[in-house]
Parts: structure tokens; sequence; C-alpha cells
């Protein structure tokens, strides 16, 4: 399983990182606009993601905008949605609202609840068969 | 059992799946990263640059949370929410507030571990 871990807050993303590496190559990316950048290099090389966890509130491109981006260029790519990377969105409980917004609009698969807990994670990767 | 407000080392150690290991990384990492951010949400409430208080008291209940601070957690929220409804005297209260309870939590992570407390 590839990821690409997207959050600005340095403690979360040493989580994330920790408790997603015993399940393959993790990438980071400190904003949306890096996770953009990651995202296209990755289909352009033939290695795309199969995970994304992408934090809802970020400085410069937020989370919000930055599924739509991801979203764009799997559609430009012309990427089967069979094929299209996973994307959970990471978020405190008082930023739900943005979460449901990012669930109505469509694009995003699920939502993990900061502080992020090993377990629901696991849980929601099996979900999502990208563990077994 | 009740957490520690201060610093819930048993809800931080549920979270991780018992790795006492990544919690102690954790706050290690808390210990490195609030210290400026202290510094410079201090500059910002001296200057009443409320804007950048939203995203320092954002940054720091982040942190916060990741390390069963619930009362530094909760210090922080009150002082994002008097910053976005722009209350000065407010917000310098919820700073001093919040100065202490970090203080106390880095006290407290330095603190020799004993499990029964």
């Amino acid at each position: 399983m590839r990821t690409l871990i997207v959050e600005d807050d340095l403690i979360s993303r040493r989580l994330l990182q920790k408790m997603l590496s015993p399940f393959g190559e993790c990438h980071v990316a400190v904003n949306g606009k890096e996770a953009v950048e990651a995202f296209s290099l990755a289909l352009v090389e033939r290695e795309p993601y199969d995970l994304v966890c992408l934090d809802i509130m970020m400085p410069e491109m937020d989370g919000q905008e930055c599924l739509k981006a991801l979203r764009r260029i799997e559609a430009e790519m012309k990427v089967p949605p069979k094929q299209e990377a996973k994307i959970f969105m990471t978020t405190a409980l008082d930023s739900m609202k943005n979460v449901m917004e990012a669930y109505h609009r469509g694009g995003c698969t699920a939502y993990l609840v900061k502080p992020i807990a090993l377990e629901k994670l696991h849980e929601t990767l099996r979900e999502y068969k990208l563990i077994a | 059992m009740t957490p520690d407000p201060t610093l819930d080392r048993a809800g931080v150690l549920r979270r991780l799946g018992n790795d006492h290991a990544l919690m102690e990384e954790i706050f290690a990492l808390f210990l490195e990263v609030t210290p400026p951010l202290l510094l410079r949400l201090n500059r910002a409430v001296e200057s009443a640059d409320l804007a950048a208080v939203v995203v320092l008291a954002h940054e720091i209940k982040g942190a916060a949370a990741n390390v069963g601070a619930l009362e530094l957690q909760r210090q922080a929220k009150l002082l994002d929410a008097s910053a976005r409804q722009r209350l000065l005297p407010s917000v310098r209260e919820h700073h001093e507030l919040l100065r202490l309870e970090l203080q106390r939590v880095c006290e407290a992570i330095s603190a020799p571990f004993s499990p029964e407390k």
C-alpha cells in the first residue's frame, strides 16, 4: 500500500507515518499544494497512491480544495473509478461540518477523527480493503 | 477512572495500541514544537493580531489533543473562539490560562512516570 499523508501539524504527521508505515511506503506533504504535486507525479510515474490521508484544515490550500483537485487530476488522467485512490479526511471533532460537506460533494472515501486512534485506523483500512 | 486533565497518559496509550515508545516519541515532539508556538502566540496576543492567534491556538489545540492534554486542548479552543469573536480582553485572559496550563503539561511530560497517579 502506497500512502500520501497530507498534514500540516508535525505531531499528527509523525503519528500517521508511524501507524501506516508497517503497511507500505508512506510519503508526506505539509500542505495541499505539495499534495497535488506529489499525487500528480505518482500518477505520471505509474506508481499511484492507494491511500491519501488528508487534513481538512490547512493553510494555503485546505483539505476541501485539495480533495477536489486530487479527484480532478484522476478524472483528467482517466483513472478508472475502481482504481481511484481512497481518500480519508482527517479532522478534529469541532470541524465535522467540513467533513460532511466533503462527503456530500463527493470524493471523500471516509473520515478519521483526530487524534487518530490506531484501532480505528486499522478498522477503516480493513473496511476499504486496504489491508487484510 | 477519571482521566488526568493535564496529561491523560492512559488514554494516549490506549489510542496508540499500548505503544509506549511511540507515546514517548510524541511527548518529545510536543516538548520540541510547543515552546516556539507559544512564543509566536505571545507576540500575536501582544500585537492584537487575532488572525494569527486563531491559527496558533488551532495548532496548540491539535498538539494538545495528540498528547492527551485535555485541559490545554480546552483552553486552546476557548482562546480560538475568543479570537474569532474578536474579544480582546477574553483573548488575553485565555492566553494567560493557556500559558499556565502548557507549563503544567510540559512539567507532567518531563516528570518521572508513576502508573498509579
